[in-house]
């Protein structure tokens, strides 16, 4: 069996990283010497619950939450934010698999893990969306002043508490990313040094923050496209410096230990919002007791109830219907359910963009495509349009029939969340197959546990991505394999 | 017949071979073969390089069956395995990483030997035909020992002489042109320096190249040669059908490229297609459409055997009830470690005397009339009326086996 590390490069785009592979010569490598490809993400390619699904392999109907709030059973108003209790007590991720049979493990910035989790002999350092470090962000709580010891101040985020990441001078923010992610390569490697742990996997999130603060930069197809700035280059620079992390920590592995990169989706050009409730109200199927005076979030709204259809949250087309007997004042017949889904889907994929082209609109049933207990508190419809480069707005106050926006009201974001991310797996008995067509998150954790030689858990929903080729072949003969075929020209 | 054999020769284009019209005298054993031999004018493969054709060479399925990976699924299988369950002896000898025991090409063979566990050199990069014939030469002649009532035995014999790189003897260079003075080096500098970048700018040199190879068809023409010889000295060529053929063809600019990537011109996907019978008396030529999947059904109807399930060819003979249909080719745009980026599916399909080709990477069709157009230069898929009929025939294909 061999060791594994998971190194989770939060909105890696295997575009980008097509693009840039030649200067990127340690994924390179990796490619050569493994497998690689794109890794379709979860509908909607959300950091929680995509990091969640990647880690369980369970689909989010298992674990209820789509998103970084999830609703309180039926309640139109409450949303909870997910802490790591309620999702421990939902499903087993790995961290608490991987313990049970005995493996020493470390997880360092894992989304959803705070508070941390308390890993039997192993180590946690919680998320991006750890309140405070005062209140804790080790397990054990002994390992924060070694952790700080090692990089200083523990950096949560690019954000600070008071400042979201978007909304911070451009600069500052390339500064503290660089720092943060320094960092988590510094613990990552301290683990896998010092610590003789069998697994260790942490989440770099720098390449999402700055994906969504320079993507204007230099994509010449970016409604907002900026030349002429001193940027251009920073989201490219950015990938080479952690290709350069990626080759340090290739090294550090002494021959047993199979490093496994992924990210949980990508992070590609935004081209706009759709103002989702705006469009609820134009055609009907909400109605508000009064249209507020400024943009106004979903739950501030004046919802009247008793006349409302169908509501929309969050960024990434989460669609509620009013169900009698469901939610506290439904009106929607149960009988009427999937009729009136169909309706509203068949009229949101006409919806074009502010130029009258088609959005190539994809919708998708709640349950077509997850299921399990908390399914049923879960949006009734997903929407997808252009492939997630449209995103939706929930907020109501742009003005009546006023379809189209950009900004989020945290700061303009140049980037949308898409639902290709990028894998690359390489170590020993990886062998040497080059490109993997049909990866999933849901292929995270099997893939792990098949490295360790573990048992795939049979409620598990995704499959190993060695496939049958897993560990056939001595490192030695995937080498002369190699130099075979490169000699024949392959 | 009591025997069968599969002799393929790895990047072996149609157009070299005398007995195909070639008038370079590159191949005169196999042309002397012919009064022997079914050659089929119009024989196809399903792919345009190892991986996509031998799918069909020896399990008679396509490429993107079961999915693509270069390990060999276990939902196929193999001539072999169908041979071995029935008693046939099987033996399978070459020198292709890709048909190797490390990709699972070894089910159902009593031996093989696939090379891996030799040392090969970068200018050489697999084991020669002589090689491959004495280990034949030895196995042969243990299998059918001193006495009479050996065995009847299924042989797959597979050469990559002609395979690049090309670095060809010089006797056989000079047969070819004496007048090309390249030393090793050179040659190996031209496949480094302009087969591999697919460099096609000077036509002079993909001339060069060109030459090279044939030096190589012309020297695989005396393994083969030399093949013969020791299936005569085993006395076994009386009582056995030999099929001939290759995985596919080699590019030379014909279409902008050099070697054989994931294209479905004829240069790479109409391959020679000889069966040797030692009976007949006189060559039988058919221009019929036939595909390089109709190998494994062919032979199990030449051992006398049940059709199995899974092959999806048909048998070649009895010739006459072969049936008049079209052929499928299915390939990725890049199929090698050294190409980059994501790999997109093409397709062809022909029939008649219409080929159509379907390129993913950009959505595109192109339509050719092979009796006008050979050299497929001319796409008439926006003015033929046949255009709709063809593309139904490929549509449902592309994608079909995304896992």
């Amino acid at each position: 069996m061999s060791k594994v590390v998971v190194l989770g490069l939060s909105g890696f785009n295997p575009e980008l990283v097509e693009g840039w592979l030649e200067d990127l010569p340690n994924l390179r490598k990796m490619q050569e010497e493994g497998i690689w490809g794109k890794m379709e993400s979860t509908v909607p390619p959300n950091i929680p619950q995509a990091w969640t699904c990647a880690q369980s392999s369970r689909n989010p109907g298992i674990f209820g939450f789509w998103d970084f709030s999830y609703r309180d059973e039926f309640s139109y108003g409450e949303f909870k934010t997910i802490d790591c209790r309620v999702k421990d007590q939902r499903v087993d991720c790995l961290y608490k698999i991987l313990p049970i049979s005995g493996q020493k493990i470390a997880t360092i910035n894992m989304p959803v893990t705070w508070p941390p989790p308390r890993i039997p002999g192993g180590y946690s350092i919680s998320s991006f969306m750890t309140p405070d470090l005062e209140k804790g962000f080790t397990w054990p709580e002994s390992l924060a002043d070694e952790v700080q010891g090692l990089v200083g101040e523990y950096i949560i985020d690019v954000g600070e508490a008071e400042e979201n990441y978007l909304q911070m001078e451009k600069d500052r923010a390339l500064k503290r990313s660089y720092e943060m992610d320094a960092q988590r390569f510094t613990l990552l490697r301290h683990f896998i040094a010092k610590k003789q742990c069998d697994y260790v996997c942490t989440v770099i999130m720098g390449a999402d923050r700055m994906s969504h603060l320079f993507y204007r930069f230099f994509d010449e197809q970016h409604i907002r496209y900026d030349p002429d700035s001193q940027y251009g280059n920073v989201l490219h620079d950015y990938y080479v410096w952690i290709d350069k992390h990626i080759g340090e920590t290739y090294d550090v592995l002494n021959g047993d230990t199979v490093l496994f990169a992924h990210s949980a989706h990508g992070v590609q050009r935004l081209d706009g919002r759709i103002n989702l409730n705006e469009w609820l109200i134009q055609e009907g199927y909400m109605v508000l007791h009064e249209y507020p005076s400024q943009l106004t979030p979903m739950m501030k709204l004046k919802v009247d109830w008793a006349n409302t259809k169908a509501w929309a949250t969050g960024y990434t087309g989460q669609l509620y219907l009013n169900i009698k007997g469901r939610e506290a004042q439904g009106i929607v017949d149960p009988d009427e359910y999937d009729r009136l889904l169909d309706e509203i889907a068949k009229k949101i994929i006409e919806i074009p963009d502010e130029r009258g082209n088609s959005l190539k609109t994809q919708v998708f049933k709640r349950k077509e495509i997850h299921s399990g207990p908390f399914a049923q508190y879960g949006p009734d419809l997903f929407i997808l349009f252009d492939e997630y480069r449209w995103n939706i707005s929930e907020m109501v106050g742009y003005g009546h029939g006023n379809l189209y926006s950009f900004d989020k009201p945290s700061g303009p974001d140049d980037g949308a969340d898409g639902l290709n991310g990028y894998f690359c797996i390489a170590g020993p008995g990886v062998p040497a197959s080059g490109q993997y067509t049909g990866a999933t998150l849901l292929d995270v954790a099997p893939t792990v546990l098949d490295v360790m030689d573990l048992e795939i858990l049979k409620e598990m929903e995704g499959k190993s991505l060695l496939g049958e080729e897993k560990s056939a072949h001595p490192p030695e003969d995937d080498q002369k394999m190699r130099s075979r075929l490169k000699a024949l020209g392959y | 017949m009591k025997n069968v054999i599969l002799l393929t020769i790895d990047t072996l284009r149609k157009d070299v071979l005398g007995c195909y019209g070639n008038e370079d005298g590159l191949t005169p054993f196999i042309d002397s073969l012919q009064d022997k031999c079914i050659r089929f004018n119009k024989a196809h493969s399903p792919g345009p390089y190892t991986q996509a054709a031998f799918p069909g060479i020896l399990a008679s399925s396509f490429y993107m069956e079961y999915g693509r990976q270069k390990m060999l699924s276990e939902k196929r299988v193999l001539i072999s395995e169908v041979l071995k369950k029935t008693g046939v002896t099987t033996a399978g000898f070459h020198s292709n990483p890709y048909l190797s025991a490390y990709f699972g090409w070894n089910k159902g063979w009593d031996v093989f030997y696939d090379s891996m566990e030799d040392e090969v050199d970068d200018k050489v990069p697999y084991i020669k035909a002589g090689e491959i014939n004495n280990k034949v030469s030895a196995w042969l002649s243990s299998h059918i020992g001193g006495i009479a009532g050996y065995n009847p035995f299924f042989l797959w014999v597979h050469y990559m002489d002609v395979h690049e790189p090309y670095v060809p003897e010089r006797n056989y260079m000079d047969m070819v042109d004496p007048s090309i003075n390249l030393n090793e080096e050179e040659m190996f500098g031209l496949f480094k320096d302009v087969l591999l970048k697919r460099d096609v700018s000077d036509r002079r040199i993909v001339e060069t190249l060109k030459k090279l190879y044939c030096a190589h068809v012309r020297e695989i023409d005396d393994g083969v040669r030399e093949f013969f010889g020791i299936l005569e000295k085993c006395n076994v060529l009386k009582d056995t059908l030999i099929i001939i053929t290759s995985d596919h063809g080699d590019e030379f600019g014909e279409h902008g490229g050099l070697s054989h990537d994931g294209k479905m011109y004829s240069e790479l996907v109409n391959v020679p297609l000889l069966i040797y019978d030692p009976s007949r008396e006189k060559t039988e030529v058919r221009d019929t459409l036939v595909s390089l999947l109709d190998i494994p059904p062919t032979i199990l109807y030449l051992f006398g055997l049940n059709q199995v399930d899974v092959f999806e060819g048909h048998p070649l003979i009895p010739l006459d009830d072969y049936p008049a249909r079209g052929v499928f080719g299915e390939a990725v745009d890049k199929h090698g470690s050294t190409e980059k980026g994501e790999e997109k599916e093409v397709h062809y399909y022909c029939e008649g005397d219409l080929k159509i080709i379907y390129r993913e990477r950009d959505d595109s069709w192109e339509l050719y009339d092979l009796n006008a157009d050979p050299k497929e230069i001319n796409n008439i898929v926006e003015t033929s009326s046949a255009a709709g009929a063809m593309k139904q025939k490929v549509s449902p294909r592309v994608r079909r086996y995304q896992r």
